[in-house]
């Protein structure tokens, strides 16, 4: 589904901050993303939901290639991807609701439509009784519900989230994992980047790790030693 | 104590529009250059029709001028008659000495109430068919053969100056119309660009969600149409205040100076000019929005 094969990016005319980096994201798997600070996890996930084009090699995206695309080409596929920020990114002017309802707005879904689904969503994250709240006035963890309602309420098939937990205790960042396993099991293709160690012991689902620039792979179910993903794409 | 906030009161856009930079201003800039547009109309169309009425009369006819002498009356009959059989003439008529008062009046006051030994020229307005230039040559030889002194007017120098004047004035009306646009264009332009550097975060996370260039630029040119459009009814309405008083004193006047006596279709031009200033400026806000955006990565 997403497929990587020597992409490096560079800011300017800086040194390159991704090199040579491959792989693949087959549909309906569960990642995580994890390196030091520093190691160009965010600069990975900003090529993921196109933030940002590759300096070099090649970005495929649901079988198309996000070089040769214009820029209404990308919309559609952007649409199917769900991005959740460690700062949530949410809209303050809009309420709970209408932060939720944008991609289906975005999507000129009816507005009859867009009520029943938010609703529903916004329930179902617990947040029911707090849709017309404006995000400054409710907590981190409810901020944070928020902002992956807004990224799941499309439907996307490709889920990013760039350190989920960042901002919230314990307890709420185990259940949002959790939150995150329901959707993955419901079809939704996963990658999260994080560098919290007790969600990574968790949670066992393979681990893309950057260092300087460069990717490898560890998988902790074989726990073999990670391997570095240089020429081959494999995940 | 509850801490439920009722959503912001403007939530009918996607971006903060609702919070105060500056822009608001265009409300009112745009209320000014609608009425500079709808008045600079407004003198052009009136200076058309002021033309045309002074035109009007003086396109077919000239006047024959006989100096003062002792015999003026016999050679002003002998010209009269001769006129009176010519080809390509219409009318011609020696003027009357109550119209001459009239016509003197402005300038002599109460003194014109007797010309009796002034040394006036004896007039004949001449109507003709159609100026035809076959037709004047043949006339003057006439007249010269008849009465060498006798003077021709054809009010062809005047003619030529006031339609000049009014072509000139009509150029710089639509020069003042140009001008007009440009500024509400450039204004327009400015407001959106210093809104989306305002709003550039906003705009980053509506392009990752999957917002299209053209449902950003939608915003932005329902935004600026919420504004100029205040502003456009708001200049049109002091517009057709101004417009309908200068009607009102057109209707008034003798019909020398130039009233505003318009037909339905010229009060229509007004709305219609508005009307393109508005939509100017929302073609201004969508093409501003999508060339900034095309500069985004």
């Amino acid at each position: 589904m997403i497929r990587f094969e020597h992409v490096g990016l560079r800011y300017g005319i800086g040194p390159e901050v991704l090199s040579d980096i491959n792989f693949i994201l087959e549909a309906g798997s569960f990642h995580f993303l994890c390196g030091p600070s520093g190691a160009g996890k965010t600069s990975l996930m900003n090529l993921l939901y196109l933030g940002k084009k590759p300096t070099r090699g090649i970005v495929s995206m649901f079988g198309q290639n996000i070089s040769s695309l214009t820029r209404d080409q990308l919309v559609p596929i952007r649409q199917r991807i769900g991005v959740i920020f460690q700062d949530f990114r949410l809209l303050n002017h809009l309420s709970a609701f209408d932060n939720v309802a944008l991609p289906m707005r975005i999507g000129q879904h009816s507005e009859s439509e867009i009520k029943a689904n938010v609703t529903e969503l916004l329930e179902w994250v617990g947040l029911g009784d707090c849709m017309h709240r404006l995000p400054a006035t409710l907590s981190g963890g409810q901020q944070q519900r928020i902002a992956i309602a807004r990224a799941v309420i499309a439907r996307p098939r490709l889920l990013l989230a760039d350190e989920p937990t960042g901002n919230l205790d314990d307890e709420i960042g185990m259940k949002l994992m959790h939150l995150f396993e329901q959707l993955n099991r419901m079809g939704t293709t996963i990658m999260v980047a994080t560098h919290n160690l007790q969600i990574l012991e968790r949670f066992q689902h393979p681990r893309f790790i950057l260092s300087n620039g460069t990717l490898s792979v560890y998988n902790p179910k074989t726990d073999a030693p990670a391997v570095p993903i240089r020429t081959e794409v494999q995940a | 104590m509850s801490n439920v906030l009722a959503p912001d009161k403007n939530t009918r856009y996607d971006l903060p529009f609702h919070t105060k930079v500056g822009t608001e201003f265009l409300v009112f800039l745009t209320a000014l250059m609608t009425l500079l547009c709808l008045l600079s109309v407004t003198a052009s169309l009136s200076l058309s029709q002021l033309a045309n009425k002074w035109t009007a009369g003086l396109e077919n006819t000239l006047t024959v001028e006989i100096p003062y002498s002792s015999d003026q009356t016999k050679t002003a009959e002998k010209i009269l008659d001769a006129l009176k059989d010519a080809e390509g003439i219409r009318t011609a008529k020696l003027m009357e000495k109550e119209e001459m008062k009239d016509i003197l009046s402005p300038w002599l006051g109460n003194a014109a109430e007797s010309l009796n030994g002034l040394p006036l020229p004896a007039l004949i307005t001449v109507e003709l068919k159609e100026r035809n230039a076959m037709i004047m040559k043949r006339m003057r030889q006439m007249i010269s053969a008849l009465a060498p002194e006798a003077q021709v007017d054809a009010h062809e120098q005047w003619l030529t100056d006031l339609l000049r004047l009014t072509k000139a004035l009509n150029v710089a009306s639509m020069l003042i119309l140009i001008g007009i646009g440009l500024v509400t264009s450039l204004t327009v332009a400015g407001a959106v660009r210093s809104r989306m550097a305002i709003h550039h975060t906003e705009l980053e996370i509506l392009h990752i969600i999957g917002a299209s260039d053209t449902y950003i630029a939608g915003q932005f040119q329902k935004y600026i149409g919420a504004l100029t459009g205040r502003g456009v009814l708001l200049g049109l309405i002091i517009s057709v205040m101004v417009t309908g008083g200068l009607h009102v004193m057109g209707q008034a006047s003798v019909g020398t100076l130039p009233g505003v006596n318009f037909t339905v279709l010229q009060f229509l031009a007004l709305p219609f000019t508005a009307t393109l200033l508005f939509a100017l400026s929302l073609t201004v806000a969508r093409q501003t929005t999508l060339r900034v955006l095309r500069e985004m990565p």
